[in-house]
């Protein structure tokens, strides 16, 4: 296993990660997976295959829409854009992991009460 | 739109391939740019490929799983685009049809009419002869009867020995029960009143498969000997008579004296086997050790697996053949037996029923075929108003599906918009015409709107546009678009086919409204007949009280003479009262009493042979209280009675005594009645006029009246006529009061005559109401289909009229020619429809009384009225068109 294969996101998040960076623009599978990894610094990394299959899948739900167009480099290539419902599921998902987020957060904090370290 | 791009697409098939290929394309796109990448970064090209496709992951499970759900994507997408082009039609259609208000809204009134006579016919006949009947597996229930071998019922009864031994030897039943129905006097605090009673063999609930809402049913504990008396209520009396009481169960009630527990309450809609049964209870004791000779239980069976009717019907034909030669003294009164399918043997009227239901759903189908006729043909006509619009919208591109569409989208909006308005109103009429249905005859549950009712009207509602919207359709087919567009050019002169058309359309439509009214006339007629029929005794004026007393407070012959004779002498004093009289079978109360009869000369004949009579047994004042009259001999009197010694003596009817004494000399002669073995012997003493018995159809059936004094007769009617000039509804408190004074415990059904005779000529007066009031919505419509196509054609035509007024035609030639046009295409529908008329009738000739299916005055006052409102709807636009100003018209164009 190379190393680049741990640097995964959480499960669950996949969706959340492709809506928000599509939300900014339209792209194609392989520009929206080196925008995850220049977006994170390298840090959120998802697999390609996942990648393809959540995108498929998030098109069947009618979150994202494909339709070809002309990469950068001239050829044609499936961009993907948000929807309504994409928008809409976005909004949601954003402020669930946020306070997710924020919970996970809290309960790593040092606690006052105890100390620092906070281990008997 | 990209239309031929769209329909390749639609293919299903390609579908998936397509998909595939755009995955593919998408894939290989991704690994090239990412081989590109590590190139860059000094990889060989081999080397980055493989390297590429190992960092992707499972491409192979990738490239499945995108392609399915990219293929389901397209599949959605497709179908969210057709639901988007239905939804623009649709509103398209509804803007349209805004902008047409007067055209839509004849159209779905005319449709709503039509969908509403449907909905309402059929929501009637459902409980009655469609509705599923209320117990487990319905359809494998049946009745088994005997076949009588004089009269032909196939509903004869048997004893219970004689259905356990069937029962033993069969195999097409999984089990055989039987039931008897028939009356207790209910008494309590509340009063007494005569309630109708079912006796159910061992295990009859549990072959109906039915639970009680409370409490429990009645199974084989109930039936052994020395069980407890015990009963169980229908959901109907424990309300009425016990509030509804949730401690119901394990109270008592009285019948006919005795103390019965209360053990169940059923639920609502179970009904065995009719509905006005209030109380279920037990046989007891071993059915084989019941008196053979006592043929009172009618049998019903559930069928074993993969056993038709027809086939147990024979096998348990010929176990019926084995038990006569057994015993043929009693088992041996059936030859054959019947096995028929329960809702028909439960329902007496099943044989009126059924017909005459059939009959209103074909006379309601044919309104409905008129309603969609005259939608048609002004479908046609704003067809044709329309060609510049459609001629436009197809020079824009439309496409020639998708203006088909179009069209087809506002005739089913139409549709849908009637058949809305339709059912709200069918559900209107059936408050109005529920209460008027016979409530007595067997049914399951009550007349509404349910499932089936709604499927029926929906099917309706949707096959409507293929009728109307057939006839334009076939006509812009025939035409084209190109057609549409060369004549859009100019104004008028266009659409001679679409004026054909419609000229044949209106034709239909009076044929068809013809068709109906005549046949309403029939019916009508009949009616008339029945009401003018004479009964033979006079019901006017007449009140009938029925009275059963119970055994425990009469148990004898005398005190039933001490009651009945009190009763009689009561009222006989009452004010108001001119006679009264008493008898076992009242005229046209549904029950009949058949006998074979014959001279002493005679006897030698077989019983088959020997005509047959009903029977009764009747009081002395019988005679002149039901306004009989004696034309022969004398009435009975008070004296005779049926005693040990006597040679009872008889009144017969005048067909009979015409029939066995042809020159006058019943009176003093010897009647022979009864079966072969055991004949009565009677002397005539007086003769009456013949009497309908059994309904108003045919020929009064020869009657011999028996003697009811001196007999142990419980039930027993009591005719009581009013003087002239007294109204009979005034005497019912009177006599209600006088038989409570007599005996409070004693229930009593007090009935107008009139009211009992309209039980039996009600079928026409139901008919002739029903059809009468399609006949005259068709004819409603069939004027408005003529009204409409002349003004149509007048108005084609204003300039052509204009211009030979200013040439000096008359107008009223004009006006006429108008008319006579209007009544030529009317008379070709007339003499059609006249002609189907009859054979309509034919076809009816069962219902029919008292005129043949080419009944002249049916058929003369249909072509009258027809004529009549043809000349109206015409000259209505014709006399419009005659006053057109000749240079206005010309000024205009």
């Amino acid at each position: 296993m190379s190393p680049k294969q741990e640097r995964t996101v959480l499960p669950g998040t996949v969706e959340l990660v492709i809506l928000r960076t599509l939300a900014d623009e339209p792209l194609h599978g392989f520009a929206l997976s080196r925008r995850l990894l220049d977006r994170s610094d390298g840090v959120v990394e998802v697999q390609d295959a996942a990648l393809y299959q959540a995108l498929h899948r998030m098109a069947r739900q009618g979150l994202i829409e494909g339709e070809w167009g002309r990469s950068d480099n001239n050829r044609r290539a499936r961009f993907y854009r948000l929807t309504a419902k994409g928008q809409r599921r976005l909004a949601v998902e954003e402020r669930d992991f946020r306070r997710y987020v924020d919970g996970v957060l809290r309960i790593l904090a040092p606690d006052p009460d105890v100390g620092a370290g906070g281990s008997p | 739109m990209k239309e031929p791009h769209r329909r390749t697409f639609r293919r299903e098939a390609g579908n998936r391939s397509d998909a595939r290929a755009e995955v593919d394309e998408e894939l290989a796109y991704h690994l090239d740019r990412c081989v590109e990448e590590l190139t860059r970064d000094g990889w060989t090209e081999t080397e980055a490929r493989a390297e590429a496709e190992r960092r992707f992951g499972d491409l192979e499970v990738t490239r499945a799983v995108c392609t399915d759900e990219h293929a389901r994507a397209r599949a959605g997408k497709r179908r969210g685009r057709r639901m988007d082009e239905l939804a623009q039609d649709v509103r398209y259609a509804l803007r349209t049809l805004r902008r047409a208000p007067t055209y839509a809204g004849v159209v779905v009134a005319t449709l709503a009419v039509g969908i509403a006579l449907n909905t309402l016919v059929f929501s009637l006949m459902n409980p009655y002869l469609v509705r599923a009947l209320p117990y487990h597996e319905p359809r494998e229930l049946v009745a088994v009867g005997g076949v009588d071998r004089l009269e032909g019922w196939d509903l004869g009864r048997f004893s219970p020995a004689q259905i356990a031994d069937l029962e033993d030897r069969t195999r097409a039943f999984d089990d055989l029960e039987y039931y008897v129905y028939g009356s207790a006097n209910l008494t309590g605090d509340e009063g007494a009143v005569r309630a109708s009673s079912a006796h159910m063999s061992a295990d009859l609930f549990g072959l109906l498969g039915m639970d009680a809402a409370r409490g429990r049913t009645l199974g084989p504990a109930d039936a052994a000997d020395g069980a407890a008396d015990v009963v169980v209520i229908s959901h109907g009396l424990w309300t009425r008579r016990l509030g509804a009481d949730p401690d119901a169960v394990g109270s008592v009630v009285r019948l006919d004296g005795t103390p019965h527990t209360v053990v169940g309450v059923m639920p609502p809609d179970f009904n065995f086997p009719f509905n006005a049964i209030d109380l279920w209870l037990p046989f007891r004791g071993d059915p084989r050790a019941a008196d053979r000779s006592f043929q009172n239980s009618l049998a019903v069976g559930r069928l074993a697996d993969g056993w038709t009717p027809e086939a147990a019907r024979a096998e348990i034909s010929a176990i019926q053949a084995d038990l006569a030669a057994a015993y043929p003294e009693t088992d041996g009164s059936y030859e054959t037996l019947s096995v028929k399918p329960l809702r028909e043997a439960l329902n007496f009227a099943w044989a009126i029923l059924r017909p005459g239901f059939w009959i209103l759903i074909a006379a309601v189908a044919l309104v409905l075929l008129v309603a969609c006729v005259n939608v048609a043909s002004l479908t046609l006509a704003r067809a044709e108003a329309r060609e510049r619009e459609v001629a436009v919208r197809a020079a824009v591109g439309a496409g020639r599906g998708r203006l088909v569409r179009q069209l087809l989208a506002e005739s089913v909006t139409l549709a849908v918009l009637g058949g809305l308005l339709g059912v709200g109103l069918a559900v209107m009429g059936m408050r109005l015409v529920g209460g008027i249905l016979p409530a007595d005859l067997y049914r399951v549950g009550d007349v509404g709107v349910d499932r089936t009712v709604l499927l029926f009207s929906t099917l309706l509602t949707l096959a409507t546009p293929l009728a109307f919207g057939l006839a334009p359709a076939w006509h812009a087919a025939r035409r084209g678009l190109a057609g549409v567009l060369r004549s859009a050019g100019g104004a008028v002169g266009s659409g001679r086919g679409a004026s054909r058309t419609r000229r044949a359309l209106v034709v239909v439509q009076v044929t068809l409204a013809v068709v109906l009214v005549a046949t309403t006339g029939l019916m009508v007629r009949s009616f008339a007949h029945a009401m003018d029929t004479d009964l033979g005794f006079d019901p006017d004026g007449l009140l009938v009280a029925t009275l059963t007393p119970a055994e425990a407070t009469y148990p004898d012959a005398a005190a039933l003479a001490a009651y009945y004779d009190d009763v009689t002498a009561r009222l006989a004093s009452l004010p108001g009262v001119a006679s009264v009289g008493t008898v076992s079978h009242i005229p046209l109360n549904h029950e009949t009493v058949p006998v074979r009869y014959t001279t002493p000369d005679g006897e030698d004949q077989p019983v088959e042979d020997r005509p047959s009579a009903y029977t009764s047994r009747a009081g002395p004042g019988y005679f002149a209280a039901m306004g009989i009259p004696v034309s022969e001999g004398r009435p009975f009197e008070a004296g005779d009675a049926e005693a040990a010694g006597n040679a009872p003596g008889v009144v017969v009817s005048r067909r009979l005594a015409d029939d066995l004494w042809p020159r006058g000399t019943a009176v003093g002669s010897t009647l022979v009645y009864g079966s072969g073995d055991d004949p009565v012997r009677a002397v005539v003493r007086g003769v009456v006029d013949d009497v309908y018995f059994d309904g108003v159809v045919g020929a009064p059936r020869p009657h011999v009246y028996r003697i009811l004094e001196g007999t142990t007769t419980r039930r027993r009617f009591l005719a009581i006529r009013t003087e002239a000039g007294v109204d009979a509804a005034t005497l019912t408190g009177p006599v209600r009061a006088l038989f409570r004074a007599v005996d409070p415990e004693l229930p009593l059904t007090l009935r107008a005559m009139p009211d009992v005779v309209l039980e039996s000529t009600g079928v026409w007066a139901l008919g002739s109401g029903f059809l009468g009031a399609f006949g005259l919505v068709a004819l409603g419509l069939a004027a408005l289909g003529i009204y409409g196509l002349v003004t149509f054609t007048v108005q084609r035509r204003t300039r052509e009229m204009g211009l030979r007024l200013a040439l000096g035609a008359d107008a009223a030639r004009l006006q006429a020619s108008i008319v006579a046009d209007g009544l030529r295409l009317t008379s070709v529908g007339l003499v059609v429809g006249l002609l189907l008329a009859v054979g309509a009738g034919a076809a009816l000739a069962g219902a029919l009384l008292g005129v043949g299916p080419a009944d002249p005055v049916s058929l003369g006052g249909a072509a009258a009225v027809f004529a009549l409102v043809a000349t109206a709807a015409s000259w209505l636009p014709a006399r419009r068109a005659a006053r057109v100003d000749p240079v206005r018209v010309l000024r205009s164009e």
